[in-house]
């Protein structure tokens, strides 16, 4: 129920325009003498679920990353909702309005309450009344049944209702694309599974979704496509249903001989 | 004792114009430390040289020849300008001495703090699209702030006794009306021990309000 | 728009003004760190008739603006009459001395906080390892505690010498020739403040980065990798500026 309405958000959120859609051509990015990405090629529809896996130092976050531009590439391109992400400011700030992140370490605004958080970019960068924004706010607060604790601050949640201000946070500026690096894995075992649940709600509407995320459940649910990575480059792409049953790259199959233990 | 009746007032209105001195050098300087700081942060290679200079002068040059060199060069510029001698004001002359240090001296104190801000934190506002600008006044600085605070007071005692230099230019601060005073009284032991026990008072007050300040910023933190 | 002619000049006159900066500075770090090294055991002994002096005396000198302890000695000490009829008269009314002893009893307070601070990091491991070997508690000062001690202090202590040279130049309120008195008495015969004043601020930056840039390379030869283990972080400097 609270998912279904999740979701209807997340739709109205993603249906407008035709876009949604992320081109990734022959990227490339280096940490001083480090490779951390080479020739990466990918191409997400809009309104697609795709999940990102692979070792730690694999890329993952830098892929995911480069999809907002915050982190640059040193080479080939980036276009996300039709628009080319380059030294162009006014496109990377188009592209930052209509693409949302989640992180792994939250990040939310320390000494902003919850509501706050949520009040500050659709304020700010789309310049929504207070009253607008405030009326934005409670609605993804009380998606991810946060609602109660608006005008608490971060330091008195847990983490995983911490993770769902994030998400709301992200909501609030109605994107077209969400992207999430791994949104579970700084929290406690018994908090993953509320933030998986809201994961999974907003995945029923019709945003874009990138998530970088060694669950297994929730990408058999709601992914439509897996993709491995491994040194700088993706090494296997595949349904999930394939991927997990059926890795064919050895890399893939020691990857997750390893999760699964 | 009773000699100091009359000029017990004297003193007490010295007092003054060093808290006064120090406040608006406090104010002056603070909005310079920030600015540097963000400029020794953000800001291009040249400019952030220029800065560092700026620094490493104030760090290597004694308070007084600064002092002097503010008070007597804005007095020569000022004069130039107008064509005809201008007096300048001790105390502008003071406070802009006094900032120009205090500005220094916070400006690495400033970056530092903005340093132990978390990446992650300016990441998330670049990713809800905010400007560098509203990313800088409304999640570093606030961020920055509480952690540059224990340096800040430092600074900001540091600056209340400096307010003592400013007596060679002639301004009535608290050190020069005691020197008055106990040139007048012929008294200067008492004289100068009345004044430093309201230098004790000051800072003393002046530390204590830091840590209620200090006390008050880390509420709602970790 | 600077006299560079009138500059030049000004050079020579002021450099005669540093030698006596350099005494100043020299004689006021040695009675700083005379009085520093009792002060800081003081400060971390467990008995309050010790540590209550040593962190009041501390709290005294920072209290009050280094100026007007200058003040209290060179004219305060003088209206005493017991000061005037006693021996040491004759010091106490010589400005050079009475700078000496003001900013000494000035810097042994900043030095005394610094090297109180610097014991209290010593990690308790190689303490104990000595007393364990069977050292006394004064050859375990000598062998393990003061060469750690010194290394630890030394970032901060770099601070206090650079603090305590630009220190000197209130000697010159109080009619020495150092090179800001001499600055001083330069301005008052040529009429041009701003170009002696920017000619003596530039040979004090001279001297004082020089100075660290020295100070700075002894460091490096005496912070051996193999004492990081043992000492690995250095004390943070808790205070920038003293004035
Ligand atoms: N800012 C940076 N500076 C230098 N090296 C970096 C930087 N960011 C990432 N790297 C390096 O790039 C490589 C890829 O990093 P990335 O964060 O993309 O890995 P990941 O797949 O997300 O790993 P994890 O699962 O641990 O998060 C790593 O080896 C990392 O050390
Ligand atoms: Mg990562």
């Amino acid at each position: 129920m609270t998912n279904n309405a999740l979701a209807n958000s997340a739709q109205a959120a993603g249906e407008s325009g035709q876009s949604g859609q992320i081109k990734v051509v022959g990227i490339a990015k280096r940490f001083g003498p480090f490779q951390a990405l080479s020739d990466v090629n990918l191409e997400i529809a809009s309104g697609e679920k795709l999940v990102i896996c692979g070792p730690s130092g694999s890329g993952k976050s830098t892929l995911i990353r480069c999809m907002n531009g915050i982190e640059g590439h040193d080479a080939g391109t980036v276009v996300v909702n039709g628009i080319p992400l380059d030294k162009v400011k006014a496109n990377r700030d188009q592209i930052r309005r209509e693409v949302g992140m989640v992180f792994q370490s939250f990040n939310l605004f320390p000494h902003m309450s919850v509501l706050e958080n949520c009040l500050l970019a659709p304020m700010s960068v789309k310049g929504m009344s207070r009253r607008d924004a405030k009326d934005v706010a409670m609605h993804f607060l009380s998606r991810v049944r946060i609602a109660e604790q608006a005008l608490k601050y971060p330091s008195q949640l847990s983490g995983g209702q911490q993770q769902r201000v994030a998400i709301a946070r992200a909501m609030c500026m109605k994107p077209k694309i969400l992207l999430l690096d791994e949104p579970t894995s700084a929290l406690d075992p018994e908090m993953v599974k509320e933030v998986l649940d809201t994961m999974v709600g907003l995945a029923q509407g019709g945003m874009t979704m990138v998530c970088v995320t060694h669950e297994m459940g929730f990408a058999r649910e709601v992914a439509d496509r897996v993709i491995f990575m491994d040194r700088g480059s993706i090494v296997e792409e595949a349904p999930p249903e394939e991927f997990f049953g059926n890795p064919k790259t050895p890399r893939a199959q020691d990857f997750l001989a390893q999760i699964l233990r | 004792m009773t000699v100091f009746s009359g000029y017990g007032i004297q003193l007490l209105h010295g007092a003054v114009v060093s808290v006064e001195v120090t406040i608006a050098a406090l104010i002056v300087g603070t909005v310079l430390g920030i600015f540097l700081g963000a400029v020794k942060t953000y800001a291009s290679r040249p400019f952030r040289y220029a800065v560092e200079a700026y620094t490493a002068i104030v760090r290597g040059v004694p308070d007084l020849i600064i002092i002097y060199l503010i008070y007597f060069g804005s007095t020569i510029a000022l004069t130039k300008l107008a064509g005809e001698y201008v007096d300048v004001n001790g105390f502008m002359a003071g406070v802009f001495a006094l900032a120009f240090i205090f500005g220094a001296y916070a400006s690495d104190v400033i970056r530092g703090a903005i340093r132990q801000v978390p990446r992650g934190q300016t990441e998330a506002a670049m990713a809800l699209g905010l400007s560098s600008k509203v990313c800088f006044i409304k999640i570093v600085m606030p961020q920055a702030w509480r952690l540059a605070l224990p340096g800040f007071g430092n600074l900001s005692i540091i600056l209340l006794k400096q307010t003592s230099l400013i007596s060679v230019i002639g301004l009535e601060e608290l050190l020069r009306a005691s020197s008055v005073v106990s040139g007048a009284t012929r008294q200067p032991f008492y004289v100068y021990s009345a004044a430093a026990v309201i230098y004790l008072i000051l800072t003393g007050v002046a530390t204590l309000g830091l840590r209620y300040a200090r006390k008050r910023a880390d509420r709602g933190f970790a | 728009m600077l006299d560079f002619q009138l500059m030049s000049d000004a050079f020579p006159k002021l450099m005669g003004g540093v030698g006596l900066t350099g005494k100043l500075s020299i004689l006021i770090l040695l009675l700083g760190m005379m009085l520093a090294i009792p002060i800081a055991y003081a400060r971390n002994a467990q008995s309050v008739w010790l540590h209550g002096p040593a962190n009041a005396y501390i709290l005294l000198i920072r209290g009050i603006p280094s100026l007007l302890q200058v003040f209290m000695v060179y004219y305060g000490l003088g209206q005493l009459d017991f000061v005037r009829h006693s021996a040491l008269w004759p010091i106490l009314r010589d400005p050079f001395w009475c700078v000496i002893i003001a900013l000494g009893l000035n810097s042994a307070a900043y030095t005394a906080e610094i090297i109180s601070g610097a014991l209290r990091l010593i990690a308790k491991g190689p303490v104990e390892a000595a007393y364990a070997l069977g050292l006394s508690w004064f050859q375990t000062q000598r062998k393990v505690t003061i060469p750690l001690a010194i290394r630890a202090a030394l970032p901060a202590y770099e601070n206090e010498i650079i603090l305590t040279v630009k220190a000197t130049s209130l000697a010159s309120t109080v009619t020495l020739m150092d090179l800001t008195g001499v600055a001083r008495l330069e301005v008052a015969n040529t009429y041009a403040p701003y170009e002696i004043f920017l000619t003596a601020g530039a040979i004090y930056f001279c001297i004082t980065t020089t100075l660290s840039w020295l100070l700075r390379r002894l460091e490096q030869r005496l912070s051996l990798e193999h004492m990081k283990t043992l000492n690995p972080t250095p004390l943070q400097q808790t205070e920038t500026v003293h004035a």
